[in-house]
């Protein structure tokens, strides 16, 4: 289709949604109160509350690479209503509201919870309010983009790279771990930026679940929520650094994203 | 050493149904056109789709349907090398041809890869990547790496098709070689004739997912008992009943002298040199004279082939002169005529 083509009403609306995007970034950048950024960015607060958030969200997308390449491969490999279903449970915490994540997660995991319960009663472990609780509410809402990614690597995978493995011998293991894997390398990487990504910015799931402890469970969207209204510019600094992230990841896979256009 | 296989297969309304017996000393083509079940075959025989039958390898059983056994490909040793030669792309030639030796936990597996790689004269390329090679080279890469695992049962896919036509040739010596050095049971699929006939002892044509004719290239063009074997022998093949000094041709039920035409259901092969075109009625001793309209050209080489209808429809050979005075290109009616003599009859 021609540029020509599209019709200046839809221009202009395309133009509108574009704003939409930019405008709040421009505010973002041109109301930063940048001689107080600095200052911000070092204050011990803020400091730990970007450090928790990466210690949070490289755990749980490491956990969602332990757990959700095995449930890629599960996933791709069922068929009919088995599939139906598994697909359905594993994508439901990308269209559940977070805090319906993280109330369910509490109702499974609290002290009276599901699974929660028996672990007090066994270990004296209490899940909620911890920092493992912020890992796995990330997890819960981030793991999704892995799979399905993984998913989706699995499935235009040529399936005789790995026959042809096993015509050499290779069991099982030495399949997936020296063949399956190294060739779903770019899936998996794409899948666990997403997941980091989505894990990073988590705030609804986390603060139902995990609370909002600084040190323990604040991660940076927590904190830039809570600083928004006491101390602004230390709020505008952490949003600031999400923005660069978001911004480096978009940089590093525009291969695969943006060149892909 | 030895393969006895009896194998069905039944799915997605495609059958297959087949008896194999071969010896570890003769190279088997399965010959037969796309679609007849060919590779299907070969990944049964690998293990990679369950069978009904049996598979029976060097006394090994490792397939019988009755008794619920099914050994895994992984442990058949049993050597598959794919039509695109699937080598896998994130590991060099050398950790290619010494991936099946590390799966048989041999402490030795990349001196001994390096040492099959020089062997074959590819010492140069062990650190090269499977995309870096030429269609030649993956071939011979692919081989390797099968070969170096001792498979008991070698099983080629399209061996050459992949491959440009310029390099087919001397990958196909090479490979030839290979497999005349090779001890255990050789079994090649392809559908191009001269692959067959250049690699193989024996070809097995495989039409619809049966065997229809089994023997050595010489038996089978020599006889040949479909239309896809009388093709790759470029031969007329008609199909009749024989009554003593004549074949009544089915369908339609011309006469066709001929003799030593035997009884009952009968196969006649004419070799299209053999069929005479004229302008005006022959006069003479041939008795198989009827008419017919040109249908269509085929040039080969010096000749030209011409489809001609009537009431037996045959292919013709003749020379570009003739064409030219017979008016063929313009499917002129003309004059068809076949010797008695000329035509080889035998069983159906």
């Amino acid at each position: 289709m021609s540029r020509a083509s599209i019709p200046a009403p839809l221009m202009a609306l395309a133009g509108l949604g574009l704003l939409l995007f930019l405008l709040p970034l421009a505010g973002l950048v041109v109301r930063a109160p940048w001689s107080q950024v600095g200052p911000a960015l070092v204050a011990p607060a803020t400091v730990t509350a970007l450090l928790l958030s990466l210690f949070c969200s490289v755990t749980a997308t490491a956990a969602a690479l332990l757990l959700g390449i095995p449930l890629a491969l599960v996933l791709a490999r069922t068929t009919g209503t088995l599939r139906a279903v598994l697909r359905a449970l594993t994508t439901l915490p990308m269209v559940l509201p977070p805090v319906v994540g993280g109330v369910a997660l509490f109702l499974a995991f609290g002290r009276r919870g599901l699974v929660g319960s028996l672990l007090y009663q066994a270990f004296g472990v209490q899940i909620p309010f911890t920092t493992a609780a912020a890992i796995l509410a990330e997890t819960f809402v981030a793991m999704p983009f892995l799979v399905i990614a993984v998913e989706g690597g699995l499935r235009a995978l040529d399936h005789r790279y790995e026959e042809a493995a096993r015509a050499l011998g290779a069991r099982g293991w030495m399949v997936f771990a020296r063949v399956t894997l190294p060739l779903l390398r770019p899936a998996i990487f794409s899948g666990a930026v997403l997941c980091w990504a989505r894990a990073l910015g988590e705030f609804g799931a986390t603060i139902t679940f995990a609370g909002n402890f600084p040190g323990r469970t604040q991660t940076v969207p927590l904190a830039v929520y809570i600083a928004f209204e006491t101390r602004p510019e230390g709020a505008i600094a952490l949003s600031l650094i999400l923005l660069v992230v978001s911004l480096a990841i978009l940089a590093g896979m525009r291969d695969r994203w943006l060149g892909a256009l | 050493m030895k393969l006895e296989a009896e194998i069905r297969i039944a799915r997605d309304g495609f059958a297959l149904d087949v008896e194999l017996e071969i010896a570890s000393t003769e190279t088997v083509a399965v010959l037969g056109p796309n679609g007849a079940g060919k590779t299907t075959l070969l990944r049964a025989l690998a293990g990679l789709i369950p069978i009904e039958g049996r598979v029976v390898l060097d006394g090994d059983v490792l397939d019988d349907s009755a008794k619920a056994i099914h050994v895994p490909t992984e442990r058949r040793r049993v050597g598959l090398v794919f039509q695109d030669h699937v080598l896998f792309p994130h590991m060099s030639v050398l950790d290619n041809v010494a991936f099946g030796l590390r799966a048989q936990r041999r402490g030795d597996a990349t001196r001994r890869a390096a040492q099959m790689l020089h062997g074959a004269g590819l010492g140069y390329r062990a650190s090269a990547l499977p995309r870096e090679l030429s269609g030649g080279q993956a071939q011979r890469v692919a081989l390797l790496r099968t070969l170096a695992t001792e498979p008991r049962l070698l099983l080629l896919d399209e061996p050459l098709s992949a491959l440009d036509v310029s390099v087919r040739a001397e990958v196909r010596r090479e490979l030839s070689r290979q497999l005349a050095d090779f001890k255990g049971v050789r079994i090649l699929v392809t559908h191009d004739p001269l692959e067959a006939m250049a690699l193989a002892d024996r070809l097995v044509v495989l039409e619809g997912g049966r065997i229809v004719q089994s023997g050595t290239p010489a038996e089978v063009t020599a006889r040949p008992r479909s239309r896809f074997t009388a093709d790759l022998a470029g031969v007329n093949l008609l199909r009749g009943r024989g009554h003593g000094d004549h074949i009544e041709i089915e369908p339609g039920g011309a006469l066709l002298a001929a003799p030593d035409a035997g009884d009952g259901d009968v196969l006649a092969v004419i070799h299209p040199r053999a069929v005479a075109l004229y302008m005006t009625k022959p006069e003479g001793t041939p008795r198989n004279v009827w008419r017919g309209r040109a249908e269509d050209l085929d040039l080969q080489g010096e000749r030209v082939r011409v489809r001609v209808s009537g009431p037996v429809p045959l292919v013709a050979e003749v020379t570009p002169a003739a064409v030219r005075d017979l008016h063929l290109a313009g499917g002129a009616e003309v004059w068809v005529s076949v010797k008695a003599t000329e035509i080889s009859v035998y069983r159906a």
